[in-house]
């Protein structure tokens, strides 16, 4: 009799065992590490996620990459236009759930009693500390670096139980990655054009224009496309760098990219192509002052469009090497296949955004 | 000694039109503007209104601090205190965080609000009721410049930190990077015509740095006189501000530097100052632009250079001055 | 300019009445007096009395509430400001000199009424300026800085100032405080000769013996009210003094002069 209870007990628990293996449990807890290499214990799955903090639009689309994720997330905060304009394509009650201020304070996110909060990390010190005092599970995630977005990935797979979807996300920038390294093997420094990335902005009153760090994701696609960024000693910085147009002239750059976060990068290209003094610069003569792509947000963040923007980068850069690549079936992939959007909708909210330099091959 | 000034001031608005960052780093050969249209452009559309407004700058900072160091007889102070470099970054940061404005807005709500700070501190000083006239203008500066102070407090924390905040920050630091013929001609009329009124009245100036009876028994009006004075002072001063943010030091120090080299009497003292003002801004921004290939907020530099000429001057011989006489 | 007659008052003071702003008590109910050309009048009082005031009444710097200031025969008011620079001039108690100007620019600052509103001094001046220096004795030290000076200097620095502005009523607050023995006689004496030359000089002092050496006229005040006003002669006695300062005070004659005693 006791060995019959023994045996049917450890079969139960290698059942239950089994079936959380398959994750999607309702009440197996779980325990993932996260950005900052902290191990988040989880007593089950989290049913009311609450995605938060600054500038969080990138995690938020992030997030959606799983199909899982218009269920289990509870609330959003606050962003600009663009970032609700998509999340609404994946989240049909998405508005209903963006009502959080960016800088909302632990309390009014705890008020909400969600089971999971996830922010990035540097969120830590204002509002992730508090809420895990509060007893709120708190996962911190970057998706700042394509390396960042292996490990990223694989702990939302783990948080929805959905490791293998991770897989399947990772495969898809993995692939791009080994494509444009493949392509631009063997390239010399003098098949290498001198690019130079810009972002333009407005704000302040004056027009800026500045420079990524070397350690951004931007910096990065340049390489990995197979050019120099000449820039990288004016970015030493943490952030922006701002550089006057004396400097853009000295650096003589072969192509330069304007990126513009605010508005059209077409419509500045084409201001400053009629600006007596850009159009003298050797790189808007022939032709080389490009638009960086994009649909509702520019394609040079490390926002999920990264893949496509290293893709699109890397066909402008070297284009006898990426001829092969047609940007706008990358675009019905990546937003059928991750997103589950119909053929329809992506050509009315998207390939609508899309300017022509993006489209040619 | 005034004219050596003059020449130094020629000399760096000389040099400067050949320092930057192209065609490489520092010395662009004079040669190259003939050959190259891109050298010309630049240097007529950037470098020239770019130093015509340091020069500005200079001037107006170096006028005003000695104007009002005289005016209230405190060696101390420096001509944003009475709430004008306080009200203008007020009023860009209203306009950068709340309004949303262009860049003309932001100049414009700048220059109004600094002088809404003066208009503010003397309207509160006149219903102070003790002390004297210097000290009660004094201390409603600083309360308004408090005030403002706190206001920019608040639009800082409702700033969108990933762009409004960043650019706030470099405006308040003080930088002339996006200078161009535009903002050069809008303060050109304000700036010229408050700094030729102060020139013309520096003899005054001196009358106006003692107590109110003697100036009273002099023939003066000191009230008036040193109204008009601190109004001109005060634009000259919100319309570079307005366009350069705020840049600190050269109005605090220039005028010791002057007085130092040329003595206290203003006849000489303030033209002086105007002359090392500008050259001085005009120096600071040209390493500001040249230096490094990102551009330096010009209000480190002037901290920088200015209290390293302060400290070495300071310890240097007493009076330069009885010689030059 | 119109002569006066012999006689004739250099500064009128009639039914003057003053109050400071915010304050109940009347400083001045109906003050009149009249001080004769090429005199030397001494307010005495102890420290404030309101001798101050009396004097800015006079300058213009303080307004009366009813009642009119007339100098040289005209009210003050019908005077401008540059004029009433040229007639009066005033050595203030707190000189404060806050910047270092050399003692020749210092003095130049006197010439100020005879210059237009953006005029800067011319050679004419430059040698007024000089003859005031001589004349104290002082030229010596034309090119030193005035905060290198000593405070007797300073105020002789201060009265040539004063003299370069060749005015015609000289004002002095408290010309002697804060100076030893040896330059309060050399500020006295200075401004008798400057009597002499004709100025009609009126100071202020709470120093008997100040008075007793040069005045010709005292108005005594206490408390914001004048005790008495008149002659030297008639004014400067045990009885009045003792009133003025509140403690028993016997005027004596020494050498010559009358001295207080307290």
């Amino acid at each position: 009799m006791r060995l019959r209870s023994w045996v049917l007990g450890i079969t139960i628990v290698a059942l239950t065992g089994l079936s959380a293996c398959q994750g999607g449990t309702p009440m197996r807890s779980l325990s993932v590490e996260d950005a900052l290499g902290r191990t988040v214990s989880l007593a089950s799955p989290p049913q009311r996620i609450i995605i938060t903090g600054r500038a969080n639009f990138m995690l938020n689309d992030a997030v959606y990459l799983f199909p899982d994720a218009p269920e289990r997330v509870l609330a959003l905060a606050q962003a600009n236009q663009a970032a609700s304009a998509f999340v609404n394509l994946v989240d049909p009650e998405a508005e209903a759930k963006t009502r959080l201020m960016p800088d909302a304070a632990a309390d009014e996110i705890a008020a909400a009693q969600p089971d999971l909060v996830l922010l990035k990390s540097y969120m830590q010190d204002p509002v992730g500390d508090t809420l895990e005092q509060l007893g709120i599970p708190v996962v911190y995630l970057d998706f700042e670096t394509p390396e960042q977005y292996e490990r990223d990935l694989a702990t939302l797979g783990a948080l929805f139980g959905d490791e293998d979807r991770a897989e399947k996300l990772w495969g898809y920038y993995d692939r791009v990655l080994e494509r444009v390294a493949d392509a631009t093997e063997g390239l010399t420094d003098a098949q290498k054009p001198r690019v130079l990335l810009l972002q333009y902005s407005e704000k302040g009153g004056e027009v800026a224009f500045g420079v990524p760090p070397a350690g951004w994701i931007q910096t990065q696609m340049v390489t990995l496309s197979g050019g120099i960024p000449i820039w990288t000693e004016a970015a030493s910085g943490g952030g922006w760098a701002t550089v006057n147009l004396e400097q853009i002239a000295a650096w003589d750059a072969d192509q330069i990219y304007i990126i513009n976060y605010f508005g059209s990068a077409v419509d500045v290209v084409e201001q400053l192509q009629a600006d007596p003094q850009w159009s003298a610069l050797p790189a808007v003569r022939t032709g080389q002052l490009i638009p960086f792509a994009g649909d509702l947000h520019s394609w040079d963040q490390p926002d999920t469009r990264w893949g496509l923007g290293l893709l699109w980068l890397a066909q402008h850069i070297q284009p006898e090497r990426f001829a092969d690549v047609d940007v706008l079936d990358e675009v019905y992939r990546f937003f059928g296949d991750f997103y589950g959007l119909d053929r329809a909708t992506i050509d009315r909210e998207i390939v609508s955004l899309l300017n022509a330099s993006q489209l040619q091959s | 000694m005034l004219w050596g000034l003059g020449v130094l001031l020629l000399l760096s608005i000389a040099l400067s039109l050949f320092i930057g960052r192209y065609p490489s780093p520092y010395w662009m050969p004079p040669q190259l503007l003939v050959e190259d249209t891109l050298a010309q452009r630049l240097v007529v559309n950037l470098r020239m209104p770019r130093i015509l407004v340091a020069m500005l700058l200079g001037m107006s900072l170096a006028g005003a601090g000695t104007v009002m160091q005289m005016i209230f007889h405190n060696p101390l102070v420096e001509p944003g205190f009475l709430g004008v470099s306080q009200g203008a970054s007020f009023g860009a940061a209203l306009g950068i965080v709340a309004l949303n404005a262009s860049g003309l807005g932001i100049q414009a709500a700048a220059g109004c609000f600094g002088c809404l700070g003066l208009i503010l501190s003397y309207s509160l000083a006149t219903r102070i009721r003790y002390g004297g006239w210097t000290l009660r203008l004094v201390l409603a500066g600083i309360a308004v410049s408090a005030l403002f102070s706190a206001g920019v407090g608040m639009l800082k924390y409702f700033a969108d930190p990933l762009t409004q905040l960043p650019e706030l920050v470099f405006w308040m630091l003080g930088a002339l990077w996006g200078v161009t013929w535009r903002e050069a001609l809008t303060i050109l009329p304000v700036t010229l015509l408050a700094l030729a009124g102060l020139v013309l009245a520096r003899w005054r100036l001196n009358i106006l740095a003692l107590d109110d009876a003697t100036a009273l028994s002099l023939g003066s009006a000191p009230a008036r006189e040193r109204l008009a004075l601190l109004v001109a002072s005060v634009a000259a001063t919100a319309a570079v501000v307005s366009v350069a943010g705020v840049v600190s030091w050269v109005g605090l120090i220039v005028p010791h530097l002057a007085r130092r080299l040329l003595g206290a009497d203003a006849q000489v003292a303030l033209p002086g100052a105007l002359l090392l003002g500008g050259t001085f801004a005009i120096v600071c921004d040209t390493i500001a632009r040249s230096a490094l290939p990102g551009e330096i907020p010009l209000g480190i530099l002037t901290s920088l250079i200015g209290a390293f000429a302060f400290g070495v001057l300071m310890m240097a011989q007493p009076r330069l001055a009885a010689q030059a006489r | 300019m119109t002569r006066i007659a012999e006689g004739s008052p250099m500064i009128a003071l009639s039914a003057i009445r003053f109050t400071y702003d915010g304050r109940a008590r009347t400083l001045f109910e109906g003050l009149s007096l009249e001080i004769p050309a090429g005199s030397i009048t001494a307010i005495l009082g102890p420290n404030g009395a309101g001798k101050s005031t009396l004097l800015h009444l006079i300058l213009g710097m303080l307004k009366p509430r009813s009642g009119i200031v007339r100098l040289d025969g005209r009210p003050r008011h019908t005077y401008s400001r540059r004029a009433l620079g040229r007639l009066v001039g005033m050595v203030a108690q707190t000189e404060s000199i806050p910047f270092s100007f050399t003692v020749t620019d210092y003095v130049l600052l006197g010439r100020a009424p005879y210059l237009s509103p953006l005029g800067v001094p011319g050679l004419e001046d430059v040698r007024v300026a000089e003859e005031a220096l001589a004349r104290l004795g002082i030229e010596a030290m034309a090119r030193r800085a005035i905060d290198t000076l000593s405070g007797g200097e300073q105020q002789l620095v201060v009265l040539a100032r004063a003299l370069a502005q060749q005015p015609r009523i000289l004002l002095l607050d408290e010309p002697t405080a804060h100076l030893d023995l040896g330059n309060k006689g050399r500020v006295l004496r200075l401004v008798q000769e400057m009597v002499a030359d004709g100025i009609t000089a009126v100071f202020t002092t709470h120093e008997p013996d100040l008075v007793a050496a040069i005045a010709d006229y005292v108005v005594l005040m206490r408390g914001g009210q004048t005790l008495a006003v008149g002659k030297m002669a008639d004014v400067f006695t045990s009885q009045n003094l003792s009133q003025t300062y509140g403690v028993p005070v016997t005027v004596a004659q020494v050498a010559g002069r009358r001295i207080a005693i307290a």
